[in-house]
């Protein structure tokens, strides 16, 4: 029997995943087998962190500007681990070769709804124990209303539906901004049931119309400073705006929100305690998330431009942008890290998370298959060294 | 750069069903043909230097080629599948690796030209028709004008003007070098009277080496 359109993004979802996670499963399951406590912990702390923002949404006595953090933390969780799993979740790469077949809007849209709430995976954890405990109908709808709009939110922005998303976003700021009122319990439930229903009339309006925006012209003026540049580095730059332009800002996003954590984390210990050795945990974000940037950029340019691979120039040109970008970017992060350290962590700190990454980059180099999930598992156990945890 | 001499010797493809190869190319044109699969287009990537060999050498005026990378250059039967590179930046940056080969602007400009691609070299390859992405890699190749020039079925896909700038420019050029053309239909070459290497009348051979068409 010939198989459904459904069936076959599952499979594509199932297989992409699979792929995805090659490696990263053997990470976890190091964790989980030299480090079972540490591992749980990290679980623990992940969900309770969630739960703990979430209460705050739910809660009578939260001021406006709580919630829309809350929301706004929720919505950026969410959408940059959608981003990072877009291939699997809406097979961008075949949408056009199905564009042209018959497969109704309704289908799409029930497809992409499935796997992305798959993808949510973990996230579902955290809406649920908060759900589950607070008892309240008034929270379960606060909380069931949040993860619909924000979910359609991010399935029209990975779309590309700009003007949709935006409608959808707004409605998610005025869920957020709004407070639940217990003496108007009909009202409040009416509200937040109308706001979800418009946003996902606005995100199935964009799987039946397109609304084009103009975009901005953008090219790259013949002779200019950045053609030379871009021809100087065997078009790397220009790979990296327009290919690995998402993947290195998740990278970069990572690092910052590890960073972020940690100076959270610095400003609510009482004075006089010793703050969080920053270097230490952005040092092994900053380790983990770029080490394998440079064989995936040069990669990209290879795989890409195939008849100019054997071409001796073509690799020496990409060499220079490629190596220098990436450990620029791993510098600046240290540098960074080391400005709010403020002398914590042990000095060895920096030269040890140095020597991994480059560890790192000369294994992804070589095809090394075993650094992707001996690369975490490294910089864990560092981290907790250097942490001071063991 | 006078007659160069391309040589395959004990030539293994990793990819298709050759037997192995002893080759020799001299400066002219010379059409591969053959049925698909058969591995037209993995001997011009092994002479690229995209597709090791399994076994075997390959030199040009006896220097090995993979220290001469420089001196192939590659027309690939489809192009890159980068759809927002604008077509002179992607024409402009595969000139570029050719410094010591490469043609004056004016005579790159003429190519272009000849090939009616003027209108489009600003516009992204994805927005270009698979003719006119075709062309453009074509006018590449021919303004790169290394020693060794390989086309892999380059008359696929284009219209006739084209085509017959095509042939014109190779037969302007082919005395001085190796120009290696993969195609399924040699009665489209047939003016540029270049040599015809059927691969499939190599296929039986398959103990030992076969000594092949060659410009010598």
């Amino acid at each position: 029997m010939a198989p459904t359109y459904h069936q076959l993004r599952r499979l594509h979802f199932r297989l992409t995943l699979k792929a995805w996670l090659q490696g990263l499963d053997k990470a976890l399951l190091a964790y989980a087998g030299v480090l079972p406590i540490g591992f749980l912990a990290v679980l623990a702390v992940f969900v309770l962190v969630q739960a703990e923002a979430l209460k705050l949404l739910v809660s009578p006595e939260s001021k406006a500007a709580v919630r829309i953090a809350v929301v706004a933390g929720w919505q950026g969780a969410t959408f940059v681990l959608l981003r990072a799993l877009r291939e699997a979740v809406l097979m961008p790469k075949a949408r056009v070769f199905f564009a042209t077949l018959p497969v109704s809007p309704a289908s799409e849209l029930r497809s992409d709804l499935l796997f992305a709430i798959q993808g949510y995976s973990l996230l579902w954890a955290p809406l649920a124990w908060v759900a589950f405990t607070a008892q309240s109908h008034q929270a379960q709808l606060t909380l069931a209303s949040l993860a619909a709009v924000s979910l359609f939110a991010n399935l029209a922005l990975l779309r590309g539906k700009a003007l949709n998303a935006a409608i959808i976003l707004a409605l998610l700021f005025v869920l957020s901004s709004t407070r639940a009122e217990t003496r108007q319990v009909l009202a409040f439930a009416t509200s937040r049931l109308a706001i979800a229903a418009l946003a996902a009339f606005a995100l199935w309006l964009s799987y039946l119309v397109d609304f084009p925006l103009p975009r901005a012209r953008r090219s790259l003026r013949a002779g200019g400073l950045a053609y030379q540049a871009a021809l100087a580095s065997g078009l790397a730059l220009p790979f990296l705006a327009h290919e690995l332009r998402s993947n290195v800002a998740v990278r970069l996003g990572f690092i910052a929100c590890t960073l972020g954590a940690c100076l959270l984390l610095a400003s609510q210990r009482a004075e006089g305690v010793a703050g969080t050795r920053v270097l230490v945990f952005v040092g092994a974000a900053a380790a983990v998330a770029l080490y394998p940037l440079p064989a995936l950029w040069r990669n990209t340019l290879l795989s890409k431009l195939p008849f100019l691979a054997g071409q001796a120039a073509f690799v020496q040109r990409i060499r220079l942008p490629v190596y220098g970008i990436s450990i620029l970017l791993f510098g600046a992060a240290l540098a960074v890290a080391w400005h709010f350290d403020a002398g914590e962590s042990h000095p060895a700190t920096a030269v040890t998370f140095s020597t991994m990454f480059a560890g790192g980059v000369i294994a992804a180099r070589l095809g090394w298959q075993i650094a992707s999930w001996l690369m975490p598992l490294l910089n864990f156990v560092a981290v907790l060294i250097l942490g001071g945890m063991l | 750069m006078n007659n160069p001499l391309l040589c395959l010797r004990q030539l293994v493809l990793s990819r298709g069903a050759l037997p192995e190869l002893t080759l020799d190319f001299a400066a002219g044109v010379h059409l591969i043909v053959g049925p698909n699969g058969i591995g037209k287009t993995s001997l011009l990537n092994c002479i690229a230097g995209t597709l090791p060999p399994r076994s075997g050498t390959l030199t040009l005026d006896d220097q090995p080629l993979k220290t001469r990378s420089a001196a192939v250059v590659l027309a690939p039967n489809m192009p890159p599948d980068i759809s927002w590179i604008r077509a002179r930046l992607l024409f402009d940056f595969v000139v570029s690796l050719y410094p010591a080969s490469r043609v004056a602007p004016d005579e790159a400009e003429s190519i272009l030209v000849a090939l009616n691609l003027p209108p489009n070299v600003d516009a992204p390859l994805g927005t270009l028709s698979a003719g006119t992405a075709r062309k453009l890699m074509l006018a590449a190749a021919l303004a790169a004008r290394p020693p060794v020039m390989l086309f892999d079925e380059p008359t696929n896909e284009i219209d006739a003007a084209a085509s017959d700038a095509f042939r014109t420019m190779i037969a302007a050029i082919a005395p001085r070098h190796v120009v290696l053309i993969t195609t399924h239909h040699a009665s489209d070459l047939a003016s540029l009277g270049g040599q015809v290497l059927d691969l499939a009348a190599l296929q039986p051979a398959l103990m030992g080496s076969k000594r092949g068409v060659g410009g010598r």
